[in-house]
């Protein structure tokens, strides 16, 4: 029996990141879902219960903390995981998305292999 | 019409007031309301108008003519006064809690028990009758309506008036006594009263309009004809002259007092008041009322003598309405119930107040067994209330009520009146004692009772005394109302003047004088009367009996919040805590009760009268300093939040540069992300296709492309800020450069098919500029144009002119445009990038900050304006024809800049 893919949901407003990071997770064998921004991905969270999200923090209107906190605090979403992916590359910057509950922090230009292991033994942890 | 028809009728009207006080005590008075605060206030003072307004009037009008008026007059007269006065007492009212007329002469005359009891009966004596007139008026005008005349006797079980009566008890103990503190805002019931006043002036005007210019042709034909049939129309249409005129003067004093005085106007005035600006709109809007409720009354009065078959003179209004089909004659119902109903509400609220306050909680006191009390306060003040209902209907079902509506109105008037020498003597005169109260006030019910009560009840009794009641002075030109106005008011007011001369205050009695006397004086500033300090948890406990223990943590925990005190730390209550108790408990049991309750507690020492008054200058005097102190205090706070806004402003001028580097390098990230995500999905991914090999490969480009352009942005505007930047200046002709500028974004404009007008002069000027950094500025703007332009049928406009010694440059675009807030923002470094909320930029977001840099340099301006058509970006600059003046006007800034900076 095959089992399920998991889901993992984008968040970015840079279209060609999203579009990037969305053609290595589906050729990875995931259920990709993606937001332009923080709304639209709070939007997605609704209905969608995501194994993991891959979260820019600057955005227009709702930021990539704002989502954070959501996630943190809706019950439903107890399981998913959170990694930062952000220009913002300060060391305070990084302690503060770590103390937001994110399981991990990459800063922008990150190297996609380290992602997608990253993210692998995320889930295979869980 | 069939009683079982009116009685849903009044039913659902019954319902209908259910509903309204529900509503605004759950959802609160909506938008339009809540602003209008001063006008349901003045209308639910039209609970003046009762029942005897209603039907009364035109009975009166019927029977007398004019002389209804006075009592319409009385306060309309009295309006300045009644301001006045009514402005202090809600002071007073708020300082003390104060809930009622009897609770409020308790107070003023030293707190004392006796006092509010006789206050008490003389109002329930007074104002009950008065209430069984309203019911009455309820019965009664149901019976017209029903089987065309009054009923003589009506079966207890089958008395409408009786089933009002229960309704009305449920509606004033559910909206009225709901609450242990009396002085809580009742919004719901407030709201009630003031809709029926509007419903009851309707009705009025309804009927009057109809008579008016329905069944007659128009007042005229009305008073025509009325004075051809009625053989006494001349004495209708003017106030009586001699012994009525004296009667008339009379009434005005006496319905000016009684304006102030009954129970139910103190209730509405003074208790229910929640803003004293509302007395300004109730001064006019008041009068007002009174003016078109009696509009029609004397044409209504005519219309019904005219009539073949005569109704009960009282009933007039209901007879002539019928004469229009039932629908109006129910609305006229309906308004007198209105009428009536609000007075019942009002009153008997007041009423069970000041029975319960003042006779019924003292003894229960007396008798306590029990720890808790709050719960049997309530009920208390539910069970006077009954008990004034049933009192009143008692009244009317035994005592035939043989006498008009109008006359039991004014006898009730006249009672009530005997509270005035006491209570404004008492807010006016510091010397006024409680004794001078007492024998005033004694003395003119006495006088009251000798000369109206004793003879409608013995009228032969009253010949065999010594002094006839009906006319003291045996002077023949008194009626006996005059008689019984002049004689209890002056025995009233010469008791209560004397005996206050000759009697000397009690310590208490002097503080509350001069309390209330000077109220304005002291206002906020609650002196202390006694040296005290109480046991913190006995006078935790004292309240707790009262108020209940959650309503006591509430309001010692707000007390504590506010004044910061820990009551574990200091169990020790100072005399400011126990006269916020004593308020505490004035709310629920009266002032009499409460300072015998809080004197159970505490350990005083009563201050003597200049020991009080030298501390309540002393206590002015540190408000004074206190004043000067914080107005210091602000300058200083001033100069403080200056000195930091200009600290902040030098530390954001090193922070600048640093924000600078980090939002650049911020905005290098980006694309270099993109880049390295996808060589490396190129490198690592086996099975791509050409097609997605390709895709990538030239989004990389594109990507690269753009890290170009803000690499060269930056690079640019760091030249600028850093004064690098050389100018190459030429003399050149402007519209040439804005037609090298169109010519070089061409392609764009046609393929996304944008209509350009272009209107620029071929004989400008020409002047001396850096020919690159120009077109440079000209292209930033285009292209931003184009970008922003309407999507379906872009537009833009291009001019170029001169004004003066400059020329200038609009770009316009038909575009969405941008708010007034971003128009010198914009100009900002990554404003755009910071700040666009639905496209990401394709721009760096420092091209129009480039811009500004380069006009800067140019000596000029440029700024953006939204425009009825759109965007409108503009720069000007100045003109020079020589190198020399644009050098010499260049360093000439730099120098003022220098100087400034």
């Amino acid at each position: 029996m095959k089992t399920p893919s998991k889901k993992i949901l984008i968040v970015d407003d840079e279209p060609n990141i999203l579009m990037s990071l969305d053609f290595l997770f589906r050729k990875k064998g995931f259920d990709v879902f993606i937001a332009r921004n923080g709304s639209e991905a709070i939007q997605i969270l609704n209905s969608e219960i995501p194994d993991l999200v891959l979260l820019d923090i600057m955005m227009p209107d709702v930021d990539g903390y704002e989502v954070c906190v959501y996630i943190k605090e809706k019950e439903t979403l107890k399981a998913t995981k959170v990694i930062f992916l952000s220009a913002k590359s300060k060391k305070t910057d990084i302690e503060k998305g770590i103390a937001m509950g994110a399981d991990l922090y990459l800063t922008k230009p990150f190297s996609t292999r380290e992602l997608t292991s990253e993210v692998e033994r995320l889930l295979t942890h869980a | 019409m069939s009683s079982a028809v009116l009685i849903s009728i009044s039913l659902g009207y019954v319902a209908l007031l259910f509903a309204v006080a529900f509503a605004v005590e759950k959802w609160g008075r909506s938008g339009w309301l809540q602003q209008r605060s001063g006008l349901v206030y003045a209308l639910s003072l039209a609970v003046y108008c009762t029942a005897w307004t209603f039907y009364g009037s035109v009975g009166r009008a019927s029977l007398e003519g004019l002389d209804f008026l006075a009592i319409y007059f009385g306060p309309t007269l009295m309006m300045p006064f009644w301001s006045l006065l009514v402005r202090k007492m809600v002071r007073l009212a708020k300082d003390n809690s104060i809930t009622s007329v009897a609770d409020f002469l308790a107070a003023r005359y030293g707190k004392q028990q006796g006092i509010g009891t006789l206050v008490a009966l003389v109002l329930v004596l007074g104002i009950v009758p008065y209430i069984s007139l309203q019911i009455k008026a309820i019965t009664d005008s149901f019976m017209v309506l029903t089987t065309g005349q009054i009923a003589r006797d009506v079966v207890w079980y089958s008395d409408p008036g009786l089933l009002t009566t229960i309704f009305l008890f449920l509606f004033t103990i559910l909206y009225g006594a709901r609450y242990l503190h009396g002085n809580r805002p009742k919004k719901g019931m407030v709201t009630v009263i003031a809709f029926e006043s509007l419903f009851k002036l309707t009705a009025f005007l309804a009927v009057g309009i109809f008579v008016s210019f329905s069944l007659y042709r128009s007042p005229a034909d009305l008073f025509q004809q009325a004075a051809e049939v009625l053989p006494n129309f001349d004495d209708l249409i003017t106030v009586s002259s001699g012994k009525g005129l004296t009667d008339w003067f009379l009434l005005l004093l006496i319905s000016g007092l009684a304006v102030v005085l009954l129970p139910r106007q103190f209730q509405m005035a003074v208790v229910e008041n929640t803003n004293e600006q509302d007395l300004k709109t109730a001064q006019w809007v008041f009068p007002l009322y009174l003016l078109l409720i009696n509009l029609f009354v004397l044409p209504v009065a005519l219309a019904g003598l005219l009539l073949p078959e005569s109704l009960p003179a009282d009933y007039t209004i209901l007879g002539l309405s019928l004469e229009s089909g039932s629908g109006l004659a129910v609305w006229v119902y309906l308004g007198g119930f209105s009428a009536a109903t609000s007075m019942i509400i009002v009153s008997t609220l007041a009423l069970g107040n000041m029975l319960s306050n003042n006779i019924l909680l003292p003894i229960l006191i007396q008798l306590r067994k029990e720890k808790s009390m709050h719960k049997r306060i309530v009920w208390t003040k539910r069970i006077s209330i009954g008990v004034v209902l049933l009192l009143a209907y008692l009244y009317y079902h035994n005592l035939a009520l043989s006498e008009t509506l109008l006359s039991i109105g004014i006898i009730s008037f006249i009672a009530v009146a005997q509270l005035a020498p006491a209570l404004i003597g008492g807010i006016y005169w510091k010397n006024a004692t409680s004794k001078g109260a007492w024998a005033g006030i004694l003395g003119g019910i006495f006088i009251w009772f000798y000369t109206l009560i004793l003879p409608a009840f013995a009228s032969d009794l009253g010949n065999s005394l010594w002094i006839t009641p009906t006319n003291i002075a045996q002077i023949q030109e008194l009626t006996p109302t005059s008689n019984a106005i002049i004689f209890s008011l002056l025995v009233n007011f010469g008791l209560f003047a004397g005996v206050s001369l000759y009697s000397s205050p009690s310590a208490s009695e002097k503080t509350q004088g001069e309390l209330f006397v000077d109220v304005f004086k002291f206002t906020n500033e609650q002196p202390n009367r006694y040296i005290s300090s109480a046991h913190f948890p006995s006078l935790k406990s004292l309240l707790i009996q009262f108020l209940g223990g959650k309503r006591t943590e509430e309001v010692l925990d707000r007390y504590a919040r506010m004044h910061q005190i820990d009551w574990k730390v200091n169990p020790q209550a100072d005399s400011r805590v126990i006269a916020y108790a004593e308020r505490l408990l004035t709310e629920a049991i009266g002032p009499a009760s409460a300072r015998i309750m809080i004197a159970s507690v505490v350990q005083e020492e009563v201050l003597s009268m200049q020991e009080v008054v030298s501390m309540l200058q002393e206590s002015q005097e540190v408000l004074q300093l206190n004043k000067q102190l914080k107005s210091q205090s602000m300058q200083l706070q001033k100069l403080t939040s200056d000195l930091q806004l200009a600290n902040e402003q030098m530390k954001a001028m090193g922070l600048l540069k640093d924000d600078f580097l980090y939002t650049v390098t911020h905005e290098l990230r980006t694309p270099l992300t993109s880049i390295r995500a996808q060589a490396e999905i190129l490198l690592d991914t086996d099975d791509i296709t050409d097609e997605e090999r390709n895709f990538f490969l030239s989004t990389i480009v594109k990507d690269c492309e753009r890290l170009t352009r803000l690499i060269t942005d930056v690079l640019d505007l760091e030249k600028f800020e850093s004064g690098n930047q050389k100018m190459q200046l030429t003399f050149e002709q402007l519209p040439e450069l804005v037609q090298e500028a169109i010519d070089s974004t061409q392609n764009l404009i046609k393929t996304k098919s944008i209509e350009l007008q272009v209107d620029m002069p071929k004989d400008l000027p020409k002047t001396y500029l850096d020919r690159d950094r120009i077109i440079q500025v000209l292209v930033n703007l285009l292209s931003n144009a184009i970008k922003f332009c309407d999507t379906e049928s872009g537009k833009i406009g291009i001019s170029v002119y001169q004004i003066n010694n400059k020329l200038k440059v609009n770009v316009l675009d038909n575009g969405q445009g941008i708010s007034p807030d971003q128009e010198t923002r914009i100009f900002e470094k990554f404003y755009q990038a910071q700040n666009q909320l639905r496209l990401k930029p394709t721009g760096t977001g420092l091209g129009l900050a480039i811009c500004k840099n380069i006009i800067t340099h140019h000596l000029g301006s440029i700024y953006v304006k939204r425009v009825s058509e759109g965007t409108r970006f503009s720069f000007e600059i100045p003109i020079f024809n020589s190198l020399q003046h644009f050098i010499k006007a260049y360093e000439n800034t730099l120098q003022k800049d220098f100087d400034r900076g």
